[in-house]
């Protein structure tokens, strides 16, 4: 038995010089000790499991410890359980002496570890690893046992194209990673690896193409990461506030995304990609105000039309934050602003009305709200039927009544419609602020309001610096060789890539 | 000894910061300003006007390019030493208090007059002097990027003034040189000289510059442009009202749009009025920078953003008192030749003292 034990300790070698050196944060306590740590730790949680058996029958103890669904039992079982068992009859066979090396054979799993400091353990047990605790063995040793508790890849749903690939992130950033490189099949992507907050524990990845990322923008990014500290990173989305991107700035300032494809276009733009394990969307940085208006599907379709549906979107973007504002001011102040054609139209709907125009504006706005608000958190068919209840027949009835001017419907109907021609949730979250902040310019100081708020939001754009690119790029400062990029799509021409749309210093 | 700004401003952004800064000042009565002593020459004069202040563009930029990474916060003490480089700044940083305040007023009190007849002017001036705060706080860069998307913004109006220039008559050019005499022709250039008050703020943003051998062209052009933009929309407001009626409008250049009437708007010239803020806090900004970079060039140990709120905040204070428009238009008349003479003669000075000792050092502004 001893002779057994001799080979078991020699299986996994010396331990690394390396570990060695460094100071471990829980020291090991022996078997027992161990085990009892680990119990201690997880509290005896359900899902915490312990696997006992002796060695050679009557041998020394081995524990097998995992947390079920993070760990595979049935992999555990078939890698680790069933070796060491079949080790056992082969070790007491007379033919055991004979057989090649015991260490390629005892666990056939490729990822193997001796843990010789406990806080390592329960980190490791918490990323889907057994741990193989061994009477008489001071070190832990740690087997790769990761579950598949995630979903398989499928298509995008937030960002649906109808040309282009399909394909969507999941929420193991290790799928991520193989998503982008099936994209990107060079040995200059380059991923470097973070671990964040102290309680999730959570995988960061930083990917970016070398030599086509600038050097400095990698550098603030990963000095970035490197700097957040916090509890727990449930999402990428936490990561863009707790980066130091204007936690307090309406405007988005990483761009959210599901489509590998997507992630994998701004990698050879020369931008920096962010996984975070958990996280269906990769963060793109940096952006600036006119990514706000693209999507994926913008790349898959001719250029004139592309340039077509980007103007709109603009336009769009436009009508929605301004155009409730627009009428609030005008009605309040500024008739005489109005063509003489449309004035008269627009004093006999008001004619009745019992709310100044700007409380109007704002009620109409409120309520909108509310139903979008609503619709979003029901079921699709319910949904639907809210924002026909709401658009329709609450709309009818609150003219009917004479509370608000019919006009303002049109108004607020094509602010509403501008709103939904945004490219992902995030803008249309920003046009809501922006058009409460115009209308209250508007309804107090006429177009000098909503224009004072528009010159507000455009030195607050100014001021923004994303990885140390300006946010109103490709306009502020003027980039005619970016304007291929920003309405206009520009035709794909016989031109190798690079990341000129990123230099610095501007 | 700090190290040089990071040269982040292109040479488009050079020029629309400073003919931004320009267009603001004068442009809305500049017609009338400069008809009622130089006549039908007005529009000449006005050109006559815009190539000498090029000239003089020419000579401030290359002042700056003397002190390649400092500002004129930091120059002075090194030419006039460190007493009456201080002096010079306090009058300097006084003078862009009066322009800040007046460009304020100026706009405020149009605005009271032709569109929000009930809301007090100082409420408009409030507005601008926020505005301009923030402008302020986002440092060069961040103001550079905002004039130029103001430049943007605002000029496609002026693009406008095409369409009664096609109306007006030109019998009422004529003759071009000749209906005035010379000392009235004199008295019509020293009235356009506010129009081309704080060209000088170039000597902020220089220091900042990525190409700053190319920077003279870039400024005088700057220079040029708010000249013929100036010299069109005074040729315009004389042929579309003829003399003797352009002596009594108050803001021409308001008046000759007020008659455009496009498919959503009826008034072009209220649209104007409004989009012109964007212009208004380019000029109110850049005059309140000079003045906080020029406070902080007297004590190195005052923090920017601090020294830009506390100024704001005197200026706030400062514009609750209402100014009629006409009283403000009458000093900012005085203040334009006052303006032109103390630029000038300083900019002579300093070239002068500049060329003696040639001495280039490299401390950073904006500490």
């Amino acid at each position: 038995m001893d002779n057994l034990w001799d080979k078991i300790i020699g299986l996994f070698g010396e331990a690394d010089p390396a570990n060695n050196n460094q100071q471990p944060e829980i020291r090991m306590r022996g078997y027992k000790g161990n085990l009892a740590f680990l119990r201690e730790t997880f509290g005896n949680a359900h899902d915490f499991c312990v696997r006992e058996f002796r060695l050679g029958g009557d041998g020394h103890k081995v524990s097998v410890v995992y947390i079920n669904h993070l760990a595979d039992p049935s992999r555990i079982a078939e890698e680790v359980i069933m070796p060491m068992a079949s080790f056992i009859n082969m070790a007491e066979s007379p033919q055991a002496k004979s057989r090649p090396p015991l260490a390629k054979q005892l666990l056939s799993s490729s990822d193997l570890k001796e843990i010789t400091d406990l806080k390592q353990a329960e980190t490791l047990l918490l990323d889907g690893w057994a741990l193989i605790l061994i009477e008489g063995l001071n070190p832990v040793l740690a087997v790769v046992a990761h579950a598949s508790p995630g979903r398989a890849v499928s298509t995008a749903e937030t960002e649906t194209t109808i040309f282009g690939p399909k394909q969507a992130f999941v929420e193991t950033s290790a799928i991520n990673l193989a998503l982008l490189r099936q994209k990107i099949k060079t040995s200059k992507l380059k991923v470097e690896a973070f671990t964040m907050g102290t309680k999730t524990t959570t995988k960061v990845l930083l990917i970016y193409i070398d030599e086509i990322a600038p050097d400095n923008m990698v550098d603030e990014a990963r000095e970035r990461l490197s700097q957040v500290e916090v509890d727990e990173l449930m999402d990428s989305s936490y990561l863009e506030s707790l980066m130091g991107f204007g936690s307090l700035s309406p405007f988005p300032q990483a761009l959210y995304t599901e489509r590998p494809d997507r992630v994998a276009g701004n990698l050879l733009e020369g931008r920096v990609a962010i996984l975070v394990d958990g996280s269906p969307e990769a963060l793109v940085l940096p952006v600036g105000f006119a990514d706000l208006f693209q999507v994926a599907g913008d790349y898959y379709g001719r250029s004139l039309s592309v340039t077509l549906v980007r103007a709109l979107r603009v336009l769009a973007f436009f009508l929605a934050t301004t155009l409730p504002a627009l009428y609030a001011a005008l009605v309040s102040f500024n008739y005489e602003i109005l063509p003489t054609d449309l004035t008269i139209p627009v004093a006999s709907f008001r004619t009745g009305i019992p709310f100044p125009p700007a409380i109007e504006v704002f009620l109409m706005l409120l309520i909108v709200d509310i139903l979008q608000e609503g619709a979003t958190r029901l079921p699709t068919k319910v949904g639907q039927t809210v924002g026909v209840v709401g658009g329709f027949v609450l709309g009818q009835a609150i003219i009917q009544a004479g509370l608000v001017s019919p006009l303002l419907l049109i108004a607020i109907a094509i602010s509403l419609i501008g709103s939904f021609a945004m490219p992902n949730y995030r803008v249309i979250g920003l046009v809501r602020i922006l058009r409460y902040a115009l209308l209250l310019g508007g309804s107090v100081l006429s177009g000098v309001g909503i224009m004072a708020v528009w010159v507000a939001i455009i030195i607050h754009m100014a001021s923004i610096e994303v990885l140390g690119v300006p946010y109103l790029r490709p306009l502020a400062p003027l980039r005619m060789a970016s304007m291929g990029d920003f309405i206009y799509r520009r035709p794909y021409i016989n031109k190798p890539t690079g990341s000129k749309d990123n230099e610095q210093g501007t | 000894m700090n190290k040089a700004p990071k040269p982040s401003v292109t040479s488009f952004q050079y020029l629309t910061v400073i003919s931004g800064v320009l267009f603001a000042n004068g442009i809305m009565s500049l017609p009338r300003v400069v008809a009622s002593d130089a006549g039908r020459s007005a529009w000449l004069v006005v050109l006559a006007v815009g190539l000498v202040m090029s000239g003089i563009t020419l000579l401030a930029d290359k002042l700056a390019s003397e002190f390649p990474s400092q500002d004129a916060a930091e120059w002075p003490k090194l030419l006039l030493g460190p007493i009456l480089g201080r002096v010079w700044m306090s009058v300097y940083g006084l003078r862009a208090i009066a322009l800040c305040l007046l460009t304020a007023q100026l706009y405020a009190g149009n605005l009271s007059l032709r569109l929000l007849h009930e809301t007090p002017t100082y409420v408009f001036a409030i507005i601008i002097l926020t505005l301009s705060l923030m402008a302020v706080l986002a440092r060069i860069p961040g103001f550079t990027r905002y004039s130029e998307a103001a430049f943007f913004l605002s000029m496609p109006l002026i693009l406008f003034v095409v369409i009664p220039f096609t109306k007006g008559n030109s019998v009422h050019l004529l003759p071009l040189i000749g209906d005035k005499p010379a000392e009235d022709l004199f008295k019509g250039a020293l009235a356009a000289s506010y129009s081309y008050s704080g060209f000088d703020f170039l000597w902020f943003v220089y220091p900042y510059l990525q190409h700053k051998a190319s920077s003279k062209l870039w400024a005088s052009g700057a220079v040029l442009l708010a000249t013929g933009v100036y010299t069109f929309v005074t040729a315009t407001a004389v042929m579309f009202f003829g003399i003797e009626k352009l002596n009594i409008i108050f803001l021409p250049t308001l008046s000759i749009l007020s008659g455009i009437e496009v498919v959503f708007f009826e008034r072009i010239d209220s649209l104007m009025m409004f989009v012109w803020l964007s212009t208004i806090v380019t000029t109110a900004a850049s005059q309140l920078y000079t003045a906080t970079r020029l406070t902080q060039g007297m004590s190195s140990r005052l923090s920017f953003a601090k020294t830009a709120a506390l100024l704001s905040g005197l200026l706030l204070i400062m514009a609750i008192n209402d100014i009629p428009i006409r009283q403000a238009v009458a000093f900012s008349d005085m203040f334009g030749v006052f303006d032109l003479s103390f630029i000038i003669s300083s900019l002579l000075l300093f070239l002068f003292l500049a060329s003696l000792r040639k001495g280039k050092g490299g401390t950073s502004p904006e500490k």
